[in-house]
């Protein structure tokens, strides 16, 4: 990953991302996408020329339940097909946090992101919680069509659509006001994130970075596409104050610095202790896209900032 | 009531409000947006100087919320909305409270 600048023209920002990386985001923005109730996210990743194995477009499913238990006699740890298959799925069943403790035999573990597991939807989906999210989501449609806005019942969805006020009946006509145009706006600039991250043609080089170009125009779009990819992330790892993020960047990047000290050949990155807790399977993998979408969103940003801080003096 | 931890002078000057306003929009902190960002809304949307974005984002951050606009409870409920648009943990509250 290369973060966010500015183009030569001033007319764009330009980051670069391996073909890994921007799948394992798409993937991960699609499901966000289905968190909030937005479109199956299947269609944009079938129309392009990604070469996604049957596991990989598996990920994209609506229904998380039964891809879970559809790909428990698959786990791609064992293949090496593509980087996509490296890892457990982290499901409840077969992917308790000691798996990764164990060596890991990919032999091509050059990048953090590359050896990530491929299966963020479940990460992203039940698997951390007590409930069926989709259950949630049909509540919150049927909400809906009966004109009775009633909150995400799943923390991860509260976050992006909190409540406005402590007072209920304020909390409440708010949501009723807001809810549809705050979903579809968040829904919107997610599928156009999830566009751009497939735009270039994938490289079988998995080191190869390729530009991810963001127009100008679309630039505070991805931002916020980011920030809510990475609050539901956060959700998800139960990250509740600042300390709480501070101790999963050292977990991450001492895995990531780990990797570096090894050398891409030999595969050993997770094989004993190291500095900070020992993060691994489906933590380490939402771990690992926290921090890539925080550096992500943070260099946008300041391409942001600058672009905007210029115009102010100009005027 | 947190109205306190703004001068009201400078509410007056850089929002148009005064501290009479029935309604207030106050940012929370989280763990999880960048303090870049927070500037960058604040900046952007609320037109706020690059020093009082900062100033504002660093109470946030370390005191845990801050008051960014007051008004009316459509101007507010606006304020609040962009807010969650942009990603932000905003809540709305009347005056006093």
């Amino acid at each position: 990953m290369r973060p966010f600048e500015i183009s030569d023209e001033g007319t764009a920002y330009v980051a670069a991302l391996s073909t890994p990386e921007r799948l394992v985001l798409a993937q991960v923005t699609g499901d966000v996408v289905e968190l909030l109730g937005g479109e199956d996210t299947d269609v944009d990743l079938d129309d392009t020329d990604v070469d996604l194995d049957d596991d990989a477009r598996g990920d994209a499913d609506v229904d998380r339940v039964d891809r879970a238990d559809s790909e428990d006699p698959e786990d791609g740890a064992e293949t090496g097909a593509t980087p996509l298959d490296q890892g457990a799925p982290p499901t409840e069943s077969d992917a308790a946090p000691l798996d990764g403790a164990a060596p890991h035999d990919a032999p091509d573990d050059a990048s953090a992101s590359a050896r990530t597991p491929a299966t963020a939807g479940d990460s992203l989906g039940a698997g951390a919680q007590d409930a069926d999210p989709d259950d949630h989501l049909r509540q919150i449609l049927d909400g809906i069509d009966a004109d009775v806005v009633v909150a995400p019942a799943d923390p991860a969805v509260r976050r992006l659509l909190p409540d406005a006020s402590d007072d209920p009946e304020v909390a409440h006509e708010f949501r009723r006001l807001t809810d549809d145009d705050l979903r579809q706006r968040k829904v919107d600039r997610l599928l156009l994130f999830a566009d751009l991250l497939l735009e270039a043609s994938p490289s079988a080089d998995e080191d190869e970075q390729l530009p991810l170009v963001v127009g100008r125009e679309e630039g505070a779009e991805i931002a916020g596409a980011l920030g809510d990819v990475r609050q539901v992330i956060g959700s998800r790892l139960g990250l509740q104050t600042d300390a709480d993020t501070d101790a999963l960047y050292r977990s991450v990047s001492a895995t990531w610095e780990e990797d570096e000290g090894d050398g891409p050949e030999t595969g050993q990155e997770s094989a004993g202790g190291h500095a900070g807790e020992a993060l691994s399977g489906p933590e380490l993998f939402l771990g690992s896209v926290f921090l890539l979408t925080g550096y992500l969103q943070e260099s946008l940003t300041d391409c942001l900032l600058e672009h905007h801080r210029r115009a102010g003096r100009a005027s | 009531m947190n109205v306190k931890t703004i001068p009201g002078q400078e509410v007056r000057q850089d929002t148009g409000a005064s501290v009479g306003e029935p309604w207030v929009t106050l940012v929370w902190n989280d763990p999880v947006t960048t303090m870049n960002y927070v500037v960058y809304v604040f900046e952007s949307y609320f037109g706020f100087s690059e020093r009082k974005a900062h100033r504002l984002m660093m109470q946030v951050h370390s005191e845990g919320k801050a008051v960014v606009s007051t008004g009316g409870r459509e101007k507010v409920e606006m304020d609040v909305q962009a807010m969650h648009s942009f990603g932000l943990w905003a809540t709305m509250q009347r005056s006093g409270e």
